[in-house]
Order: C-alpha cells, then sequence, then structure tokens
C-alpha cells in the first residue's frame, strides 16, 4: 500500500514537474526573455560547452561558426551545440580524424540553414501563429505597396493627348457667313446701347436676384421691374409708365434690334474673354492654337438673347395696348426669327434656351390675343403661323454640342492609346474634382502632398476611356432615338439611367465617373422638349381658329374643322398616344371662349381642370413609367414599344391655350390675367 | 554509392525510423548504423542527420531525450513516438507497393508478389 502510494506521488511529481517543464519551454514571456537575452549575449555560453568539451581547434571552429549561423533562440544553440559536440566527440572516439570530421560535415552555411529551418519547426504553436501573421501582414503590405507604385508610376507618366480642338468646330460653323449675316455684332451695339440709355434716364434697375430674393420671401409681391426677366408687368405698377416711356424713346434701337434677329446666324466666336470691366460683352477672342476646353467656353450671348426677347414681349404688349399692330406683329416675328439664333453650339443648355425663347413666344403670342382681340390682322396670324412653323426643327434637342463636350473632357482627363481607350490622369482628377461637390475642398487639397499620395488610387476606381464613352454615348444614343420616336419611349431613357446608375455608383456617394458627373438630367430635358413639341402643335391650332374664326365669325365646333385649310393635320394630344388635344368652348355668365389641353400625365380627361405648375412637372416620365417583367427586363411589345407601367401623374389636365375673355357685362381688368390661370369650366361644346 | 538527393529524401526518414522502431538511438549511433547496414548507400551526414531528425521531431514521429552514456557523456537518444510506428507502418506499405510494383517491371529482382528476394520488412512491435 505504501508503495502504491510513493508510486502514485512519484506520478504526481512526475506530472507536476511535466507541466513545470513544458511552462518553461514554452512560456511566451520566457521565450521573451531568452529572446532578449539571445540578443544581448548569444553565444557566452555555447563557447563555454565547445570550451568545456575540449575539441581539436578546428572542429570547435567548425561547430561554432555553424552554431552561430543559424541566429536561433539561445537555448536552440545550446541544444545543437551539446548534440553537434556529441556527435564530434563520438567520431573522434571512432577513431575518425578532424578531417574527415569535417569533411563530412559539409558546408557549415549550408548546414546552419537546414538546421535553423527544422529547428525552427519545432518552435511552439503561438510562435509559428505570430510568424504566419506577421508574415501575412508584411506580404499584404507588399503587395499594397507593389501595387500603389504601380498604378502611381501608371497615374504620373500617362498625360492626356488633345488632338480635337472642338471650340474650333463650332466656330467654324460661322465661317461661311459674311458679317452683314451675322446676327451678334447688332445685338451687341444694341445692348451697349440700351445700358446706355438706361444710365442716362437714371433707371432704378432691379437685379434678377433681387427680385428673385424678393419674391421668395412674398410670393404675393407683385413683379416688379426686372424687365429682362419679367416682362409681363402689369400696368399698375409703380414701374410700368417708366419702363414703357424707355421703350418708346428705345424705338429705332429696336428697329435695328428687329431687323438683325432675321439675319440667318448669329455669328458669335465663342471663347473666354469677356471679362470687361464695365460688364458689357466683348467679342471674345480665342486663340484656336490654345485648342479651348468646350466646357469652359463661355456662352454669354445666351443670357442677352434672353433678355432680348422677354424686352420684344414687353414692347409686343405695349404696341398692343397702344393698338400698334404692325409693331405687335413684327415684335413677335422677331422674337421668332430671335429663337433660331441660340442654337449654334447645341448644347443642351442652349437647346433649352432656344426652347424658353419660343415658348415665351407663343406665351406672349397667346396673351395678346386673348387679352387684345381683333388686334393682329388675319395676315398677321398667317404670317405667325408660318413663322412658328419654321421654328419647329428648334425644339428638336441635338445634342451634338453635349456629346462634343463629353468627348472634349475624355481628351482632357484620359491618356490615348490610339484605339479608343486609356487611364485617368492627374488632369483627370483635377476637371472630376472641378465639376462635383468636392472642388473646394480637393483645391485646398491640391496644395498639400495628400493629393499626389491619393491620386494614383483613382486608376482603381476610376472607369477606362472606352468603359466611359460607351456608357455615355449608349445613353446619348438611347436619348436621341427616343427625342425623335416620342414621349411613348421615355421608359428607355429610365431604364437606361437605371442602368447607367448601376455602373457610376459603385461607391456610395462618391463620384468618381465623368459620366456620373457630366451626364446632364436627360430625362427632364427630353421631358421638356415633348413638352415644347405638345405646346407648339396647341399655338399652332389656336392660330388656325382665330383665323377660321375670323373667316367664319365664330369658333370651329371641333379641330377637324380646321383641317386642311387652317391646319395640315389634327395636332396630337402626346399624353394620350393615338389621340388628338381636346378642343373645348368655354361659355359662362362670367367668361368666354376656348381652351386646348392634354388630358395630362395621369392619362384621365379632367374636362379640362387644369393642374398647375405643369410646367417644370416632369409629366411624359410620369405619364409612361418604364414596367419590369418576372427577370426584371423592360417590358416592350411586338413593335418595339415599350409597354409603360400605370401613370403616376397627379390629376388635372394640361391647359396649352386659354383663350377666355370675360364677357360684356363683367368688370374684370382682362389686362390683369394671368396667362396661366385656370377657367372657370362650364362647357357648352 | 550514394543516392540521389531525391531518393534520399524519401528513403531517408523510413529508414531513420525504422532503426528507431528497434531501440534508442543517438545521432552519431545512427549514422554509423545506416551506413553500415545499407552498405553506404544511405550514409548522411551531420548536414543530413541532425535536420532530418529535427523535422521528425516536429512532425511529433520521434522525440529526443538527454541521457548520461556509461563514459560519462551526455547524449541526444531519439524514440519512436506512436505517431511514428503509425507512420512507419504507412511508409513500409508504401515502400512494398513501389518495390513490388519495380520488381514487376523488372527493375528489381524478386518475387512476383512484390515482396524482395530474400527476406521481408516490418515494423518491430
Amino acid at each position: 500500500m505504501s508503495h502504491e502510494n510513493n508510486h502514485d506521488s512519484n506520478n504526481n511529481h512526475s506530472t507536476i514537474a511535466h507541466l513545470w517543464h513544458w511552462s518553461i519551454e514554452n512560456s511566451p514571456l520566457l521565450h521573451l526573455s531568452r529572446w532578449v537575452l539571445h540578443r544581448g549575449y548569444p553565444n557566452i555560453q555555447t563557447d563555454a560547452l565547445l570550451d568545456d568539451a575540449d575539441l581539436p581547434q578546428q572542429l570547435r571552429t567548425l561547430i561554432h561558426t555553424t552554431v552561430r549561423k543559424t541566429k536561433l533562440w539561445k537555448s536552440e544553440r545550446i541544444d545543437i551545440t551539446q548534440e553537434l559536440i556529441a556527435h564530434t566527440q563520438d567520431a573522434l572516439q571512432a577513431g575518425r580524424s578532424p578531417d574527415q570530421i569535417t569533411q563530412s560535415f559539409g558546408n557549415p552555411k549550408k548546414v546552419a540553414k537546414l538546421l535553423r529551418r527544422s529547428t525552427k519547426r519545432k518552435r511552439p504553436l503561438y510562435w509559428r501563429t505570430l510568424r504566419n501573421i506577421r508574415r501575412s501582414i508584411t506580404t499584404v503590405i507588399l503587395l499594397i505597396f507593389i501595387t500603389y507604385t504601380g498604378l502611381a508610376a501608371r497615374f504620373f507618366i500617362g498625360k492626356p493627348n488633345i488632338t480635337e480642338n472642338y471650340a474650333l468646330t463650332i466656330n467654324a460653323m460661322s465661317a461661311p457667313y459674311t458679317e452683314e449675316q451675322k446676327a451678334w455684332p447688332i445685338y451687341k451695339e444694341v445692348r451697349d446701347a440700351w445700358d446706355e440709355h438706361i444710365h442716362e434716364t437714371q433707371t432704378r434697375q432691379i437685379t434678377f436676384e433681387q427680385e428673385h430674393n424678393r419674391n421668395r420671401e412674398d410670393d404675393d409681391e407683385p413683379i416688379s421691374a426686372g424687365i429682362f426677366m419679367f416682362p409681363n408687368i402689369p400696368t399698375d405698377h409703380h414701374d410700368y409708365e417708366e419702363t414703357a416711356q424707355l421703350f418708346r424713346d428705345f424705338k429705332p434701337q429696336f428697329d435695328r434690334l428687329r431687323q438683325a434677329t432675321h439675319r440667318p446666324i448669329i455669328g458669335i466666336e465663342l471663347g473666354f474673354s469677356t471679362d470687361d470691366p464695365t460688364g458689357k460683352i466683348s467679342m471674345p477672342d480665342p486663340n484656336p492654337q490654345l485648342n479651348p476646353s468646350l466646357i469652359n467656353l463661355l456662352l454669354p450671348h445666351l443670357g442677352k438673347l434672353r433678355g432680348f426677347s422677354n424686352m420684344l414681349y414687353f414692347d409686343a404688349l405695349l404696341a398692343a395696348r397702344e393698338g400698334d399692330a404692325e409693331l405687335v406683329y413684327e415684335n413677335f416675328s422677331a422674337m421668332l426669327a430671335m429663337s433660331r439664333h441660340p442654337n449654334h453650339d447645341g448644347t443642351l443648355i442652349t437647346d433649352l434656351v432656344n426652347i424658353a425663347m419660343i415658348s415665351s413666344t407663343t406665351q406672349a403670342i397667346q396673351q395678346v390675343i386673348r387679352e387684345f382681340p381683333n388686334t393682329l390682322t388675319r395676315d398677321h396670324l398667317v404670317a405667325l403661323a408660318h413663322e412658328l412653323a419654321l421654328c419647329r426643327p428648334a425644339l428638336d434637342f441635338s445634342f451634338q454640342g453635349e456629346i462634343m463636350m463629353f468627348d472634349d473632357l475624355l481628351q482632357r482627363a484620359y491618356t490615348d492609346d490610339g484605339h479608343g481607350n486609356g487611364r485617368i490622369t492627374m488632369e483627370g482628377m483635377d476637371l472630376l474634382a472641378g465639376y462635383t461637390g468636392a472642388q473646394h475642398d480637393y483645391f485646398e487639397l491640391a496644395q498639400s502632398p495628400m493629393r499626389y499620395a491619393t491620386g494614383p488610387l483613382s486608376l482603381a476606381v476610376t472607369p477606362g476611356r472606352k468603359t466611359e464613352y460607351t456608357r455615355y454615348h449608349t445613353m446619348m444614343d438611347t436619348i436621341q432615338r427616343v427625342a425623335k420616336l416620342g414621349p411613348q419611349y421615355m421608359p428607355l431613357i429610365s431604364h437606361q439611367e437605371d442602368i447607367l446608375e448601376e455602373q457610376t455608383k459603385i461607391i456610395p456617394g462618391v463620384q468618381y465617373s465623368l459620366v456620373d458627373v457630366m451626364m446632364p438630367a436627360v430625362g427632364s430635358a427630353v421631358n421638356r422638349s415633348f413638352h415644347a413639341h405638345q405646346e407648339h402643335d396647341a399655338i399652332l391650332a389656336m392660330l388656325a381658329i382665330e383665323i377660321y374664326t375670323i373667316d367664319h365669325n365664330q369658333l370651329p365646333e371641333t379641330l377637324e374643322d380646321l383641317t386642311p385649310t387652317y391646319l395640315p393635320t389634327i395636332p396630337k394630344d402626346l399624353h394620350n398616344p393615338g389621340h388628338p388635344l381636346n378642343f373645348k368652348h368655354i361659355n359662362t355668365p362670367d367668361s368666354s371662349g376656348y381652351i386646348i389641353y392634354s388630358i395630362g400625365s395621369d392619362a384621365v380627361d379632367d374636362g379640362g381642370t387644369d393642374y398647375t405648375n405643369k410646367r417644370n412637372y416632369p409629366s411624359f416620365t410620369h405619364r409612361f413609367p418604364p414596367s419590369f417583367d418576372k427577370d426584371n427586363n423592360l417590358r416592350i411589345d411586338q413593335a418595339g414599344v415599350p409597354i409603360p407601367a400605370e401613370p403616376r401623374g397627379p390629376e388635372g389636365n394640361w391647359i396649352l391655350i386659354d383663350i377666355t375673355r370675360p364677357t360684356a357685362n363683367t368688370t374684370t381688368n382682362s389686362q390683369t390675367k394671368e396667362p396661366d390661370q385656370s377657367p372657370a369650366l362650364e362647357s357648352n361644346s | 554509392m550514394k543516392l540521389e538527393r531525391e531518393l534520399m529524401r524519401g528513403a531517408g526518414p523510413t529508414a531513420v525510423l525504422q532503426l528507431l522502431s528497434s531501440q534508442s538511438m543517438y545521432g552519431y549511433q545512427l549514422v554509423e548504423t545506416l551506413a553500415k547496414q545499407s552498405g553506404g548507400v544511405l550514409a548522411m551526414g551531420q548536414s543530413t542527420l541532425y535536420p532530418m531528425l529535427y523535422n521528425l521531431e516536429a512532425k511529433g514521429l520521434i522525440e529526443a531525450d538527454w541521457q548520461e552514456a556509461p563514459n560519462g557523456r551526455k547524449r541526444k537518444y531519439y524514440n519512436l513516438t506512436t505517431k511514428g510506428k503509425k507512420k512507419l507502418r504507412a511508409d513500409l506499405d508504401a515502400w512494398k507497393k513501389l518495390t513490388g510494383a519495380m520488381t514487376n517491371l523488372g527493375i528489381l529482382p524478386g518475387n512476383p508478389d512484390g515482396s524482395p528476394a530474400g527476406g521481408s520488412i516490418g515494423v518491430s512491435a
């Protein structure tokens, strides 16, 4: 029993000793301390062992050199030293000579390497884990560094290759024309004269910004001066009479302006130099050799033309109030002729100004016919109808300038491999930053080396030139196709916009793609173009109705009565495919006349109840939203026409023409009626 | 005659495990025994032996123990572990198949069943 107890005790003791031994062998702290000692005094103990072994110097050196070259931990060196000493002593004892032992030993450096590798495999798991982690981190850092170095080399070496001078291409459009055919020189003279005129007369000018802010604070405040933006000043406005007199006194210059509008081309050369300290437009003088960036070209004529158009609008109303029918017609004719002039560079902004000017003209014609009936003669109306019809091509967006602008940016931002591909450059990143909200921050960043440090990373997140080109042109091709085919094809744009968003927004909130930055709101633009077409059709129908009324002394019963004598075809309702615009007689105790309307984006005929604020409403997008099948493919019928989802537009119709006048027994001041005001509807049609 | 390096890399560990299957041995003893019993074919120097032993130790196939020899000097003795015995059995099986294949191909003389001529190999208990 006692023996068994002793045996157990020995076993326990042995287990504890074993654990103790293990903890000494494997304790990280001990390993750390060994490592420190090893770094400080690596060979003291091994040297002592070799001294004690009393080996021939040749063998002592051999073992010492080998062990030293292993660069192992101290305990490992001691262990190996002891083993090699024992081996050598055994060999000597067996009668081997030092030379034989040395020869069989091999190259100390090679042996040390093999010993080191195999000994390390015996090290504890935690050490091997840490080593693997360290190696992984080092590998990752190394890979990042190599990748970044490669990207940096590609990024900083790459330079854009600007070959196309698009500004020259656009300005060359004016080249075939003589100076006498260009309107811009006269426009500029008239504008300068106007500035001088109002300066001489000390007229108070309220800028648009002031006017805008004022209206925002109080929407009920009547529109004040600022004739360039608000031509429809009420006659009882405190600035009206002074403004009217200004216009009467300026008639000779307006005559020159009206004549200039009929010149075939505006003839302005686009460039940068309009920095006239007086604020007047100066003729830009771009140096073709500079190959200026198309997006930076100034379009000073757009604002001026818009202003002139509004001035002619006001002058037409003034002439109508003073009974000068010829001057009314001349102003309208000039407005229509002038509306062709912005269409010079094919940019979206130009197309929108174009449409705005035509729309403004049709609004003015509508207002004069409603508020000053019988002023314009039959001949005037016929002439205006013909002139309006000539304006129709100007309502089609070409997007050519917009596309040129993007292609120009591509060549300034990307390298060119000669096959249409390339990579983003530092210049490209500057452009990207310049056209995004990051501009302010970026230019602060540009002062620091961070810009150079982070720039190469853009290569990793920015699509290649060919990808950008393809994405942009695919979108633009779709837009151009839809603009030609009609609003029923709007789902193609919505769908393509979704695809583009997927493609360009890989990193949420980060605009890293030129396409993403530069793609205009194409859906809205095409929507606006369709509206312009609809308004244009309606105003032509209105002119036909007015001429018909003169000829028959009564309104037509339906639009069909107008064809083919007064109107080649009945205008279609673009919100209602296959159906004409709606024509409705208005006859109430207070007013009489007619309206022409579209059923609107809810696709329901509400009998002519107007939906206000329609001008900026994306009605065709909402009338024809895209629909998708279960595989998320756009639904298209066999004829290739997209099948729209349910209309999403608001209730109400879109009154395009409103010629309702107060009846004789009412005292309403017709001249204060707003053009878009809804009529009281009691139909008798 | 010495084996090619690749052959030694395959045969050496099995040979060492086989020697240790019968008794504990120290380094020099292993070198001598290997050289003698293999007729010099498996003779290896310290540069080959010790890294091989440390690798086998790292894999848990053998274990080492410092012991005092009768002459008073300390030697490190290597023993086969349980894991090492299993590995040896597997290696011997593989070698047997290999030599059998070589015999069938006429490369080695021996019995058609694969066992080499003149005896068999096995693990001692």
